[in-house]
Parts: C-alpha cells; sequence; structure tokens
C-alpha cells in the first residue's frame, strides 16, 4: 500500500462518522421494533416494519404514486429541457454563461425557498389564478392537486436535465446536422435519428438524477400538496417527526434507497449490452 | 447544359464584414470545378451558400434550371462530403449510406441495391456492417462519398476532400477521386487550399481571393497566364517568384541597385508597362543559372538549396527579392553569387499597383 493513501484517512474517517455510521444505524433500526406506546426500541430484530409497508394498501399506493410522480416528472423535465439545453448550446452565443449560472440558482438555493414561490404563483390568489380571474377565465386549483405538485418538482428538478443534456450536446459536432440536412433531412428527422441518438448518455444520466431526485423529494410534494397528498418522502417524514415511529420511517427509507439502487443498476447493465452490441 | 449550375452575384456579409463580394460562376454539367484560395478567402463559404446550409445576403442561384433561393438544404438533392467527413458515429456504413435514401422514402429493396452500389464505387464492398469507427481515415471518407453519392445527387460538393488524409494517401485519393467523376460524371465542386489539388483534379478553378474571384480558367490558364500576382504567387510548386524592375529616365532597367539589361525581346516588351516599375513574374523551371555578368541576367546570391530527387530548388537573393530556381547541373556554393537568366517569353508581367497581369504577347 503506497504511503499516500494516508493521506486519504482524514476524509475516510470523517465520512465514515457523518456518512457511514447514522447509515448503518438507519440500516438496523428499520429492523426493530417499538413497543405499543412506547417510543423505546424493543429487543430483537425483524422484518415487521417491512412487512407492514408492503403490505399496507395504503403505503403500497404511495409507493406506486411516487414511483409515478417520478416517472412524469423525468419524461416532462426532458421536454422542457432539450430545446433550453439546444438552446444554450447552440443559440446562446455570450449568454452562454450567464444562463448556466441561472439554471443552478434553484439548485444551489434549496428547494424550500422555490417551492415558496411557487405557492405564490398557484396559490388561489396567485399570480396564475388573479391573471385568469382578471381575464375572467375560470381558476384551476393548483395547490393540494397532483398537478400542482408536477409542476413544482419540475421547475425544481429541471437543471438535474439541462445540465448534462447540454454537456452532451455541446460535444455534438454540428457537421453532422448539416450532413443530415444535406442528405434530405428535415429538422424533425435530424432530430430523431441523429441528435437525440447522439444525446443518449446525457439523456439517461439527466432522467436518472431527476427521477431519484423527485423520488426522495420532501419540500416540494410538502408544501405544494398541502398535506393533501402523500409521497415517499413526506410519509417518511410523518412517521419520523409526527408518528415518531423511527424504525417504520428508516424501512420507509431504506426502501426508497433500494428502488434507486435498482433503477441506478439497471441502467449500467442496460448501458453495458448497448456498448457490447455496439462494439460487435 | 452549358448553365447546370449558375451563380449570380452572391454576397456574403457577417456583421461589418463582406465574405463573399459579388461571385457570379457558370458551370457547365458533368465538370469537375475547383474554387480554390487561402484560408478565409470565402470559399468555404460559398460552397455552404450553394448546398443551402448557409443563406447568401444578395445574389442568387440556379440549379439544372431551378432557382435555389428558399429552397431549403434538405430540398436541393446536393451531396455534400465534409472535411471531416461528418459519418453518422452510432450508425454503420451501410446505414450511413441509406440515411439520404430512408429521408426520401425508398423501398427496401431499391434501397439496399443502391447502398451495394455506391459501397462498391467507393470499393467499400464488404465492409456494410462495420462502425465508422473501426474504419481508416481514407474509408471513412470513401464511406461519405459513398453516402452523398447514394442519393443521385444533382451537385456533388467537396469540402476540402484531402486535407485529412497523409501525403501518400492524398496522391492516390487525387486519382480515385478523378477516376470515379469520371464514371459518375455527376457535377462536382471542390473547395481547396492546396493548389496542387485543384490544378491536377479540376477541369476548371476558380481561384478566390479575399471574398472575390480573381480568376476562372482552366489549371492551364491559371499557371500559364495567371490574371494577378497573387494568383502567379499562389499556384505552382513552388509558386512564382516576384522581382521588381525599375525603367530609368535613360529607357534602361535596374533591379534593386543593380542596373539589368534584359535581352531585346523581353525588352520589347517592358517597353510597353506605362508605369516606370513592373512586377516580374518567374517560374522556378524558367529560369537559367549564368554567370553573374551574363548578358540579359541579373546577379543573385545563393542562400539556400533544397535535394528534391533529380533535381534541386536553389533559393536566391535578388536585391532583397527571394527567388526559387529549379536546378538539376552543378551546385554553386552557398554565398556565391550568380546570374539569373529569365526566358523572355516565360517573364509574366504584373502592374506594380493593381497586380493585375500586363498582357503584351
Amino acid at each position: 500500500m503506497p504511503p499516500s493513501i494516508l493521506l486519504l484517512l482524514p476524509a475516510l474517517a470523517l465520512s465514515a462518522v457523518v456518512f457511514l455510521a447514522p447509515f448503518v444505524w438507519l440500516a438496523s433500526t428499520s429492523f426493530r421494533t417499538q413497543a405499543e406506546g412506547s417510543l423505546l426500541l424493543a429487543d430483537g430484530l425483524s422484518f415487521d416494519n417491512y412487512v407492514r409497508l408492503f403490505a399496507d394498501p395504503f403505503f403500497l399506493e404511495v409507493l406506486l404514486r411516487t414511483l409515478a410522480y417520478s416517472a412524469i416528472t423525468t419524461i416532462l423535465s426532458l421536454i422542457v429541457a432539450l430545446p433550453v439545453a439546444r438552446f444554450i448550446v447552440t443559440r446562446a452565443g455570450r449568454l452562454k454563461g450567464i444562463l448556466l449560472a441561472l439554471m443552478l440558482v434553484p439548485l444551489v438555493s434549496g428547494a424550500l425557498l422555490p417551492s415558496l414561490g411557487m405557492l405564490h404563483l398557484m396559490g388561489p390568489l396567485g399570480v396564475v389564478n388573479g391573471a385568469a380571474r382578471l381575464m375572467g377565465l375560470p381558476t384551476v386549483k393548483l395547490l393540494g392537486t397532483p398537478t400542482g405538485i408536477l409542476i413544482g418538482l419540475v421547475q425544481s428538478f429541471l437543471p438535474l436535465m439541462v445540465l448534462p443534456l447540454v454537456n452532451t450536446l455541446a460535444r455534438l459536432p454540428t457537421d453532422l446536422e448539416q450532413a443530415a440536412a444535406s442528405l434530405g433531412a428535415p429538422a424533425i428527422a435530424i432530430w430523431r435519428r441523429v441528435i437525440l441518438p447522439l444525446a443518449m448518455p446525457g439523456v439517461v444520466a439527466g432522467s436518472v438524477l431527476v427521477f431519484c431526485a423527485t423520488f426522495t423529494s420532501f419540500v416540494t410534494p410538502q408544501v405544494l400538496g398541502q398535506g393533501h397528498i402523500a409521497t415517499f418522502g413526506t410519509v417518511a417524514y410523518q412517521q419520523a417527526g409526527q408518528v415518531l415511529d423511527w424504525p417504520f420511517a428508516s424501512a420507509l427509507a431504506m426502501v426508497a434507497l433500494a428502488m434507486i439502487g435498482l433503477l441506478q443498476a439497471a441502467i449500467a447493465i442496460g448501458s453495458r449490452l448497448i456498448r457490447r452490441q455496439e462494439a460487435l | 447544359m452549358k448553365d447546370y449550375l449558375h451563380i449570380e452575384d452572391v454576397t456574403k456579409r457577417f456583421g461589418e464584414t463582406d465574405v463573399l463580394k459579388g461571385i457570379s460562376l457558370t458551370i457547365p454539367k458533368g465538370d469537375f470545378v475547383a474554387l480554390l484560395g487561402p484560408s478565409g478567402c470565402g470559399k468555404s463559404t460559398l460552397l455552404k451558400i450553394i448546398s443551402g446550409l448557409e443563406t447568401e445576403t444578395a445574389g442568387r442561384i440556379r440549379l439544372a434550371g431551378e432557382w435555389l433561393a428558399g429552397v431549403p438544404a434538405f430540398r436541393r438533392d446536393i451531396g455534400v462530403v465534409f472535411q471531416s467527413y461528418a459519418l453518422f458515429p452510432h450508425l454503420s456504413v451501410a446505414e450511413n449510406v441509406r440515411f439520404g435514401l430512408d429521408m426520401r422514402r425508398m423501398g427496401r429493396a431499391e434501397a439496399d441495391e443502391r447502398v451495394r452500389e455506391a459501397l462498391d464505387l467507393v470499393k467499400l464492398d464488404g465492409l456494410g456492417d462495420r462502425m465508422p469507427r473501426q474504419l481508416s481515415g481514407g474509408q471513412q471518407q470513401r464511406v461519405a462519398i459513398a453516402r452523398a453519392l447514394a442519393i443521385r445527387p444533382r451537385l456533388l460538393l467537396l469540402d476540402e476532400p484531402l486535407s485529412n488524409l497523409d501525403a501518400i494517401l492524398r496522391k492516390s485519393v487525387r486519382v480515385d477521386l478523378r477516376e470515379l467523376h469520371a464514371r459518375v460524371g455527376a457535377t462536382t465542386v471542390m473547395v481547396t487550399h492546396d493548389q496542387e489539388e485543384a490544378m491536377s483534379m479540376a477541369d476548371k478553378v476558380a481561384v478566390m481571393h479575399d471574398g472575390a474571384i480573381e480568376q476562372w480558367g482552366s489549371p492551364e490558364d491559371i499557371y500559364e497566364r495567371p490574371a494577378t500576382a497573387f494568383i502567379g504567387t499562389f499556384v505552382g510548386n513552388p509558386p512564382a517568384s516576384l522581382v521588381t524592375a525599375r525603367r530609368h529616365l535613360s529607357g534602361g532597367w535596374s533591379v534593386g541597385e543593380s542596373a539589368w539589361s534584359p535581352d531585346p525581346a523581353l525588352a520589347e516588351r517592358l517597353d510597353r508597362v506605362r508605369n516606370l516599375e513592373v512586377r516580374l513574374g518567374l517560374r522556378a523551371e524558367r529560369l537559367d543559372l549564368v554567370e553573374h555578368d551574363a548578358p540579359g541576367a541579373f546577379a543573385a546570391e545563393l542562400t539556400s538549396s533544397e535535394y528534391l530527387g533529380g533535381e534541386r530548388l536553389l533559393h536566391f537573393l535578388v536585391e532583397g527579392h527571394r527567388v526559387a530556381v529549379a536546378h538539376a547541373g552543378a551546385v554553386p556554393a552557398i554565398g556565391a553569387v550568380v546570374g539569373l537568366r529569365p526566358r523572355a517569353a516565360d517573364v509574366m508581367l504584373f502592374d506594380i499597383n493593381t497586380g493585375l497581369r500586363i498582357d503584351t504577347q
């Protein structure tokens, strides 16, 4: 072992204390139970929490709903992000740096601020409904509805889709599009046959990021759902913070983690298969 | 069709810069034409405008009787071979060639046949299943050509087709492209900065300089009768050397500080020049090495010598002007002063102010 590895020790020690140890504690807690009416952990390990999670239709519904929100948010983000990323790469010119910095703002400002902003936009007296009322149009209920949550989720996590897409699109030689055009491809065919297939790495990276971020999101569904709509994040929070059932909350967290792990593994295997096929 | 491709007063302006300053060109069907010029002369922009990938600021273009204004690139039926080849990296060789046919919604059997035929034409039969990155540079280029030819284009545009190939391959591809053109007969416009490529491959050459066509003619025209001093010093290997000669009030001539007495035939041509000064364009293979005080010669100091196999290229200084001479005989010592005698009929005369060739013959 080269002595330079020793230089990693401080960082490894810090990670072990602040990340690994709580994780191990979380994992082990998920196999514990609380006695009726007690907050103390009972002795012994069991799968009770997991059995309850998958047996109770409520939690199963929450799981499926969260998966559906994640999938829809991912697809919507992709639809919105592709033209944005393309614009930043091909047309923005000197504005490119500014636009990328603006894209980063919602990422670095945390989840709460944008959600509170969305609250003002989508509330019954907010900008959207206020404008609708002024124009004599019917108002729409957005807060506390899936639509409102999805709008908020797309808004929060759009940068996670745009940034990887900008990265891959910027690496596409413009020659390829020109070649396609000269061979008779109109813009739509250029997108479908050239840009999208070659942007796949960015699409996959962005989709994984948005999907995982959505699946584990808590603030956005909590604030914009107004407590009416339960997702994985809000239920875990309720169990840990209000019901004080830490073992069950831990089990929820472990399931979320397992979902993300499965997704990552599926994509890793999938892309390796594709690469092997291409190499043939 | 004598005016198959007709370019009329095409200009292109990027912001404040005039990249093309009124280009007019008429190319007959089946010709192989080169746009030759140094980088930045606007030749690639002209190619892009013909293909529709760039829009002209003013002027118009007609191809096979159809005005192209407003016709988008994808409806022009113009095959383009890009300098980078621009092969689709995610598609196999055959899929690359088939791309344009798919866009035309050609039936499977017919497209298969076309793809096979196009790959045959560029001698890549059997490599259809390979991916572009598995091919050598030369093979990639041939895929790009097959892909452009598969759509049976009305016009084939080649953008610096040889610049990404190594020197040895370049010479053989030059011949291959010529032979391919003879077989296919597609009207072809090639952009190149390499005068040797343009001269050896094209039926006709448009020499471009600074956004304008300086000369349009056969390679022989351009070599023997360059329209301007710029062309003389751009074309040829090595290009022509320029020497400034001045007329004295007494009627004699000098080069720099030294008196020069041109031979009678040349003196007669020089006498028809109106200015006091004139630029002499000298071809390396048309200068004789003589004694430094021989009649009709100017004194020159040998500065270096390159062995080219069979002959040498000698570099002289003539009163501050660099002059190259192709020479097969004994080589003087570096630093020696000898005489260079131009052959009267072979000296090109250029106007000292405009650079235009003065036709005195």
